[in-house]
């Protein structure tokens, strides 16, 4: 059984949003020690000295109009860069509420067993599919850690007797984003989960739908639902200087991401991977599929994409790294997909394969005839346009007939060019892709430790014994360089990684294993697995294709020491609130704790003592329902403002 | 309070007890209703200086709603503390002139403005006389006249001000501490459960109870006091600043003591039906269960039934989250559905109208029933309706859902 098994039901929309508040996203100007979760006040500008604000300021200063210079490679000092956008602090939606939805994304077809083609007279057609979770990035500063940690999931319909009904709803398991296309207009990113059948509830009146109704026997025999999907040409709506009046005019404006939504509801069975697909990979013919070519200077040849800065500055028309996007051959533009052969049948999973033309012009790039190979065996001709791409839910199927496919899959152009090449090494995914760590000073010296459970397969089946390197990179933040102050004029800087260290996990023949990890030094780090047969790493990850793991390991904070008359409002505020009140201003305006240019009143905010020691309760981390959404909030400070809590609680009691 | 014995029986004492309780509900209803209908930044017809104005009255009113809420749950300690029911049911709005004082107000439900401010003012004037006897006789008549309600002849008030309507129920529990039973501290909700403040015990004593008393005066209704913090300071410093500012609509014109079930509808009522709009219909109804649902998760917490703290404080946290995340974000979004038919150019607004009387007090099963029907419906509507946060309600509901979860293992 796998991912791609029928009963599916494809989905597409076209106002999907995110709202995202983006003060930690962009570090152009270092507003934050991402390591030790603190703000910098003064932040850090290379060329200029920034002056110490008090919260009040600091969080009006958040809000102000700058100039990005968007730095680039070959031109550092940006002196010919004509990429010169206007900016803030606070990046493009300051006040953003982290809410994901699909918008009106609707199910548009139903693929049953046996079926060549998905139906679209199925009474489950023309359902909304409802989602709602919140975006929080493991590493705020990179583009390969965003999890969609997700409140409900439903598809709503009429049921039987007409009226609209929850058809079927539930909670889904974290998502988190996996095979990226940058190339795509404004990138696009797929993200996998499951909704348990523990969580599920099907509708008592359900109408008359077979796709239901096989989802429903499919998830009682099996594990639950599986939900796969792609978010893609998403754009902010509003531009800074427009932003910058209503921030002015007192608003507590919200500028989210809009833009596609495409994917499928199919069965999990209990045991596959529940965020990451698994079958015959197929990667560009670039590192990691092949060893990388020194000769042609990777780093200006393609666009860096590491910063969420660097996938806009991508997609901003002037750039420089807009530039070069442009003048890559289509060819180098194509993403990743996925192969699995079901009897008589090849299913292939086009999710983010295929880039578009321009952004809001969803035809696909022209490749001409696009064919599978298996070796030098014709397997057929992959309908890849955009009425396919989105009627299906980006998967197509192509019928066997008893060719020997057993050689390495490609995807040719018209002229025969390969697109992408089955990978020739173990795929190795993890559901722990986001993992957060303490510091803890067990034993003396405060240390993390975890685990990162990885499985390993061949062409889809669990892959037989092999070693595996594991490389520890961790982030290098660069500053941004004050070009003027007046007007406030900044280069962009670039995230780049670094390899800390490298060790060897040998992975038994059941294909799993367990990757340890530990650390001395909190931080953002990622796990860069390199299995055995893959080329020797190009120094850059490319974690667009590669395999990894996010590891947030947050710092050890000691408030132990500290008597109870000293954890007062100022002080809990000190260490704790300001950091959010500041960062994440829309919590303030739920919880009042300011600063005073925001809901203020601690007063109020001890009523809230209660719930608020029960919202940063470890138990709900994997939830909706958890504080502080971003979760950064480390051991010891959780410590600290549950202990508040308690004192609230306990000096509520009169004497 | 007085020195005159207490000639009320324990059954007048009750009765003066749900008085108080209905009056602090309806103040705070009415509190909360002009503070969701304020303007916030990106609100047409608002220049800068006036959004700092807007968003500092709703911080105002809000608070000072919230300290009636607090009244509210004072009055249903004391209640409980007798071995009654709290009262968390009261009469659908507007409501006409009642007997708390010989001022006729009406409580009703109406955008913020000069007159209501001004009615707010005069429902929390001091207790002594002064220049704003006059001026809420006048306001009064001009309410009752615009609401088409009648207007009560200030010989049939039993209270001269609310502050007596507090000062008798003093007086009888001091004349009659025995009928305070220390054994039900326990139901009462207190600062173990909610850190409010200032800090709230179990009222096992007259002397507890009296503590009650004087601190809901303190606050509000009938104090002598009108230079201090108390609610008619604030109102009339807001009252000034409206009148003093240059002229501008700080609030959504909605229309005033907004119905939707005509079933309980009184008179006086806006009725809103689908013709005139029907997501304001949808909406309201969705906010009147949510409402209904808090209440109903508040009369369990007054009325736990073996219960264990635990799960008390769950239900408590609930409600907690409940009331800014629901009640709120829903009233708020009433007041900016447009309306057509018969009230074109005004706006909906949360009716809080309520089933009389409240149903039976629900199991936290039965709650978490509701809340997780409450949630799906407001999903649906995201569905059905194309009103904007409508989906961030239904998320809202959807995240906080697992809060009504509560253990049933320990419940007895």
């Amino acid at each position: 059984m796998s991912y791609l098994d029928k009963p599916r039901v494809g989905f597409s929309g076209s106002d999907a949003m995110t709202n995202p508040s983006t003060a930690n996203n962009e570090n152009v100007i270092h507003l934050l020690d991402y390591d030790n979760v603190e703000l910098l006040n003064p932040p850090l500008l290379q060329g200029a000295e920034l002056k110490e604000m008090s919260d009040v300021a600091y969080r009006e200063w958040m809000t102000t109009l700058m100039t990005y210079d968007a730095g680039n490679p070959a031109d550092p000092a940006g002196q010919s860069d004509p990429g010169w956008a206007p900016a803030m602090p606070g990046y493009w939606n300051y006040y953003g509420d982290h809410l994901t939805t699909f918008g009106t994304a609707a199910v548009n077809g139903v693929w049953m067993p046996g079926d060549d083609a998905p139906r679209t007279t199925d009474p489950l057609v023309g359902a909304r599919v409802a989602f709602d979770a919140k975006l929080v990035d493991v590493d705020p500063a990179d583009t390969f850690s965003s999890q969609l940690i997700s409140a409900a999931f439903s598809l709503v319909g009429p049921g039987a007797g007409a009226d609209l009904v929850q058809l079927v709803a539930g909670i889904p398991t974290i998502a988190h984003l996996r095979w990226t296309n940058f190339n795509r207009p404004y990138g696009a990113g797929t993200f996998q989960c499951v909704i348990p059948n523990e969580t599920l509830r099907w509708a008592d009146d359900a109408p008359d739908s077979a796709g239901l109704e096989a989802l429903r026997k499919g998830a009682a025999a099996g594990g639950g639902l599986m939900l796969r999907y792609c978010l893609y040409d998403m754009q902010a709506g509003i531009q800074m200087p427009e932003m910058y009046d209503r921030f002015q005019a007192g608003e507590y404006a919200w500028n989210p991401k809009v833009g596609f939504v495409l994917g499928t509801i199919g069965v999990w069975n209990g045991v596959d991977m529940t965020t990451a697909p698994v079958g015959r990979v197929m990667q560009p013919p670039s590192w990691p599929n092949v060893p990388p070519a020194p000769e042609k200077a990777a780093a200006s040849a393609t666009p860096h994409v590491a910063g969420h800065g660097d996938l806009e500055r991508l997609h901003t028309p002037g750039t420089k790294d807009q530039e070069l996007l442009a003048s890559l051959p289509d060819q180098t533009k194509v993403g990743p997909a996925v192969a699995v052969v079901q009897g008589n049948m090849l299913v292939l999973d086009l999710l983010t394969t295929f880039p578009e033309q321009a952004p809001r012009n969803m035809a696909k790039v022209d490749y001409g005839e696009v064919t599978l190979w298996a070796g030098d065996t014709f397997v057929g001709v992959v309908p890849y346009d955009q009425a396919t791409y989105e009627s299906q839910a980006g998967v197509v199927e192509l019928p066997l007939f008893g060719d020997d496919i057993s050689g390495p899959l490609s995807l040719r152009d018209q002229y025969r060019q390969e697109l992408l090449r089955e990978i020739g090494f173990p795929l190795v995914e993890t559901d722990d892709r986001g993992v957060y760590l303490d510091m803890d000073d067990e034993g003396g010296t405060p240390a993390a430790r975890g685990t990162v459970r990885v499985r390993a397969f061949d062409k889809g089946e669990p892959a037989q014994a092999f070693a595996l390197r594991v490389q520890v990179v961790a982030d290098e933040m660069h500053l941004g360089v004050a070009n003027s102050l007046e007007p406030f004029v900044v280069q962009q800087n670039m995230l780049h990684w670094k390899v800390l260290s490298e060790t060897t996990v040998q992975v038994p023949d059941s294909g799993e294993v367990d990757v340890p990890f530990e650390t001395t030094t909190a931080g953002c780090y990622k796990l860069r697995f390199l299995p055995e047969g893959m080329p020797v790493p190009a120094p850059d990850p490319n974690f667009a294709a590669e395999f990894y793991a996010n590891v947030r390991v947050l710092p050890y904070h000691d408030y132990s020491g500290v008597p109870d008359e000293e954890i007062t409002w100022d002080f809990v505020y000190r260490e704790v609130f300001s950091y959010y009140g500041i960062l994440y201003p829309i919590m303030s305006l739920i919880i009042p704790w300011g600063p005073d240019n925001l809901p203020n009143d601690p007063t109020r905010v001890a009523q809230f003592a209660a719930i608020m020691k029960q919202a940063v309760d470890r138990k709900y981390l994997g939830t909706a329902l958890s504080m502080p959404i971003t979760r950064e909030l480390d051991e010891g400070k959780r410590r600290l403002v549950q202990r508040w809590c308690d004192l609230q609680l306990q000096q509520a009691q009169p004497s | 309070m007085s020195d005159q014995a207490s000639a009320v029986d324990r059954a007048g004492l009750v009765t003066m007890l749900q008085q108080a309780s209905e009056l602090e509900h309806a103040l705070t209803c009415q509190y909360l209703y002009a503070a969701f209908t304020l303007k916030a930044g990106g609100d047409p017809g608002l220049t800068p200086s006036q959004t700092m104005l807007c968003g500092h009255w709703n911080q105002q009113i809000t608070k000072i709603a919230a300290q009636e809420m607090y009244h509210l749950m004072l009055a249903s300690n004391l209640l409980t503390a007798i071995g009654e029911r709290p009262r968390l049911s009261r009469s659908n709005f507007p409501q006409p002139a009642q007997h708390f004082s010989e001022i006729p107000l009406p409580s009703m439900l109406a955008t913020f403005d000069a007159v209501t401010v001004h009615r707010f003012l005069c429902w929390e004037k001091p207790d002594v006389p002064g220049w704003w006897d006059q001026a809420c006789l006048d306001c009064a008549a001009a309410v009752n006249e615009r609401a088409g309600l009648p207007m009560l002849a200030a010989q049939d008030a039993p209270y001269s001000s609310i502050g007596q309507l507090y000062t008798e129920i003093d007086d009888a529990l001091k004349a009659n501490p025995d009928w305070i039973d220390p054994a039900n501290a326990a139901k009462q909700v207190t600062s173990a459960l909610v850190p409010f403040h200032p800090p709230v015990a179990p009222i096992t004593t007259y002397a507890d109870a009296h503590d009650h008393i004087e601190e809901i005066i303190r606050e509000g209704e009938g104090t002598g006091d009108y230079d201090s913090q108390a609610h008619f300071a604030f109102f009339h410093q807001i009252y000034d600043e409206l009148g003093n500012g240059p002229s501008f609509e700080p609030s959504w014109p909605t229309v005033e003591n907004p119905a939707y079930d005509p079933a309980l509808a009184t008179p006086g009522a806006t009725l809103i039906t689908a013709d005139d709009s029907r997501a304001a219909v949808a909406l309201g109804g969705l906010f009147n269960d949510a409402y209904l649902l808090l209440l109903r998760t508040l009369d369990r917490l007054f009325q736990p039934d073996g219960d264990s703290d635990e799960q008390r404080q769950a239900l408590a946290n609930a409600a907690m989250a409940f009331m800014p995340l629901a009640i709120k974000a829903l009233g708020i979004l009433l007041t900016r559905v447009p309306l057509g038919g018969a009230h074109a150019g005004r706006f909906a607004g949360p009716s809080f109208e309520l089933p009389q009387p409240l149903p039976s007090v629900a199991t936290p099963a039965e709650l978490y029933e509701d809340m997780e029907a409450l949630t799906a419906r407001a999903r649906i509507l995201t569905v059905q309706l194309d009103v904007d946060g409508t989906d961030h309600v239904a998320s809202h509901l959807e995240t906080i859902l697992p809060l009504f979860a509560v253990p049933t293992e320990a419940v007895r």
